[in-house]
């Protein structure tokens, strides 16, 4: 065996350009699956999270039939929420908190100075503490301000250093969505989240987005209970309560737990649709192995006979030709593999991937399993050549 | 296996056969109820024009083809009915082939193409020292790396001939072994055939040539499939 695996690699050595490119069906293929699940894995870590990050006695209450962990969303729903279904909820025993929260997006002005697309998020009073929004200058709008509507806001980080390059922003007034707002506070800068900059984003009491910005639905309803024992039974008081109101194809309760699994359900769908058609090119490459195998055969048809004459058996033809296959495809399974982890550490700098041990192995399995079906059908042409016949080969 | 080799003083055996083609629709019979003896030690030319049979004869003695009717011996055992791995070793161990173009395998060196028929056989041997001994008994000692491009036609067949003894074959096969050589390299060629053939080897050279032909020590002659001549000078 050792002897044909020489054979075979020093056939492809000889022709080292052609063996190159031929591998790259395949160092294409392994790599973008590694790619593409990592970073679909990157995405569900940071999902994950986020939803982690508040807490697991959180509940949600969404818009419309939201798909429940083993199907996908029931298209887009009518939002039927309302602010005063929130006092309702509050009153639940075991909710600690629920609030209404808006997202928003629009322009932020100050002076001449414009930055478009601005998340503004609509909250009420003690959001920063539920989603751990850490206030370093100023503060976060108290609840006498909420009531009263006030038009203040907390600015990202992101729109102050584009806005406020050079000048504290407490006290200044900019707009956002037309409306004139005094700037309160600026939270701790958090980063991206999957390439969307979080901290672009204006924080603005839910009644003055009510009020100045006509919004009469909130987006979702954020609860959270006394601790995780009565999740499952505040979580049945919430529909009951919102089933007096709504019926069950308007809304849609969801633990944290439920949340995660939802996204993790879309996501899975999601890696493996991407994962299939990354497939796709390594099956290209594969045929690529097949061809370039084919050509090989017929070019050494006289290296075939002469094999034949000094006592190659077809058995030994087939193995070296199939050994050959196997080689390209293997090897470029590695490079791919290799190609692949460098490429989603090399992204990981600007954002977030999770390598997928579970695709990185099985994209190799399939290069590996790929040099064998696409490597059978040139080395049996290659076994079955009457030697007589590849002799006088011109 | 055949150790009985050296007790049995035939080598090749055929006998009563018959070769027949089927090109377009019409049988095209290449041999027609031969018969042939070569003994152990002999140098025997088959000699014959293009047509004649002798190729598909060589091929039949190499055991690369089977006749379609009559028996094909080899050492005294009937070979027809061996499957066709039993046939590549028998190839491997026995025989060695010394081709008009050579065939020796491009971008390679004179050392590896030597070497190959090693790969194939169940002979144990000192392999690398075997290679290099019968380089240097071709006179080529110094050209050890060098592919066959950089090497002359005489060269190359020398090359060829080295492969051909290396699995310390029965007997030495060479299909027109001059034909693509100028006149001086021919005779070098002839020259090494004729000294291996000293040294005990069994030789069969298949030639249109009868100037080549004379150099044996037994000429056969075909002509339509058939032996027309057969004579030890």
């Amino acid at each position: 065996m050792k002897t044909y695996f020489r054979l075979a690699l020093r056939s492809l050595l000889l022709n080292k350009v052609r063996s190159l490119l031929t591998m790259v069906g395949i160092i294409i293929g392994v790599g973008a699956v590694i790619i593409l699940t990592s970073l679909v894995g990157g995405l569900e870590k940071q999902i994950k999270q986020t939803f982690e990050s508040l807490g697991t006695n959180s509940l949600f209450v969404f818009a419309g039939s939201v798909g429940n962990g083993d199907g996908g969303p029931t298209g887009l729903p009518v939002n039927k929420l309302t602010y005063e279904m929130v006092n309702k909820l509050k009153i639940i025993p075991g909710v600690v908190h629920a609030s209404a929260i808006v997202e928003l997006s629009g322009s932020a002005v100050y002076g001449n100075k414009e930055l478009k697309n601005v998340e503004l998020r609509a909250v009420d009073s003690n959001f920063d503490q539920i989603y751990n929004l850490e206030i370093t200058r100023g503060r976060f709008f108290n609840q006498g301000e909420v009531s009263g509507g006030k038009m203040v806001a907390v600015i990202g980080e992101t729109v102050r250093k584009e806005l406020f390059p050079n000048q504290d922003p407490l006290g200044k007034e900019l707009k956002l969505k037309d409306k004139r707002f005094t700037i309160i506070g600026v939270p701790e800068a958090k980063g991206s989240v999957f390439g969307q900059d979080s901290d672009k984003a204006a924080y603005i009491p839910y009644t003055t987005a009510r009020q100045r910005f006509q919004v009469e639905r909130p987006t979702y309803i954020f609860i959270k209970t006394t601790d995780t024992t009565v999740i499952k039974k505040v979580k049945r008081d919430v529909e009951k309560t919102l089933l007096r109101v709504l019926t069950a194809d308007d809304f849609s309760v969801r633990t944290q737990e439920e949340g995660i699994k939802f996204f993790q359900n879309i996501l899975g769908v999601l890696a493996s649709a991407l994962g299939g058609i990354a497939g796709v090119s390594l099956l290209v490459g594969g045929v690529g192995i097949m061809n370039i195998m084919f050509v090989s055969v017929t070019e050494r048809t006289r290296e075939i006979g002469l094999r034949k004459a000094v006592g190659a058996n077809s058995r030994d033809i087939l193995t070296q030709f199939l050994l050959e296959a196997m080689i390209l495809s293997l090897v470029g399974g590695v490079l791919g593999v290799g190609f692949g982890i460098l490429v989603s550490f090399g992204m990981s700098s600007f954002i977030d991937t999770s390598l997928n041990y579970l695709y990185v192995g099985l994209s190799f399995g399939v290069s590996a399993v790929i040099g064998i079906v696409f490597g059978v059908a040139p080395a049996i042409r290659a076994s079955r050549l009457d030697p007589i016949i590849a002799l006088r080969y011109e | 296996m055949y150790d009985y080799l050296c007790y049995t003083k035939t080598i090749i055996e055929v006998q009563n056969i018959v070769k027949e083609y089927t090109l377009g629709g019409t049988v095209f019979r290449a041999l027609r109820g031969l018969n042939l003896k070569i003994d152990q030690g002999e140098f025997v030319s088959i000699v014959g024009k293009s047509g004649s049979g002798k190729s598909t004869l060589m091929h039949i003695i190499g055991l690369l083809d089977r006749p379609s009717s009559g028996s094909a011996l080899f050492a005294g055992k009937e070979t027809g009915h061996l499957a066709d791995a039993e046939l590549a070793k028998l190839r491997s161990n026995e025989i060695g082939f010394v081709f008009q173009s050579f065939n020796l395998l491009a971008r390679t060196s004179t050392l590896d193409n030597v070497l190959l028929p090693a790969v194939y056989t169940t002979k144990n041997y000192e392999v690398k020292q075997k290679a290099l001994d019968l380089l240097a008994r071709v006179g080529l000692s110094d050209k050890l790396k060098n592919t066959p491009a950089q090497l002359s036609g005489g060269q190359q067949q020398r090359v060829a001939i080295a492969r051909a003894l290396m699995n310390d074959p029965a007997i030495i096969l060479a299909d027109e072994p001059t034909g693509n050589l100028d006149t001086k390299s021919g005779q070098e060629v002839l020259k090494l055939l004729e000294d291996l053939h000293q040294e005990g080897k069994t030789i069969v050279i298949v030639t249109h040539d009868d100037d080549v032909a004379s150099n044996a020590n037994r000429i056969v002659r075909l002509m339509d499939g058939e032996i027309v001549y057969d004579k030890s000078i």
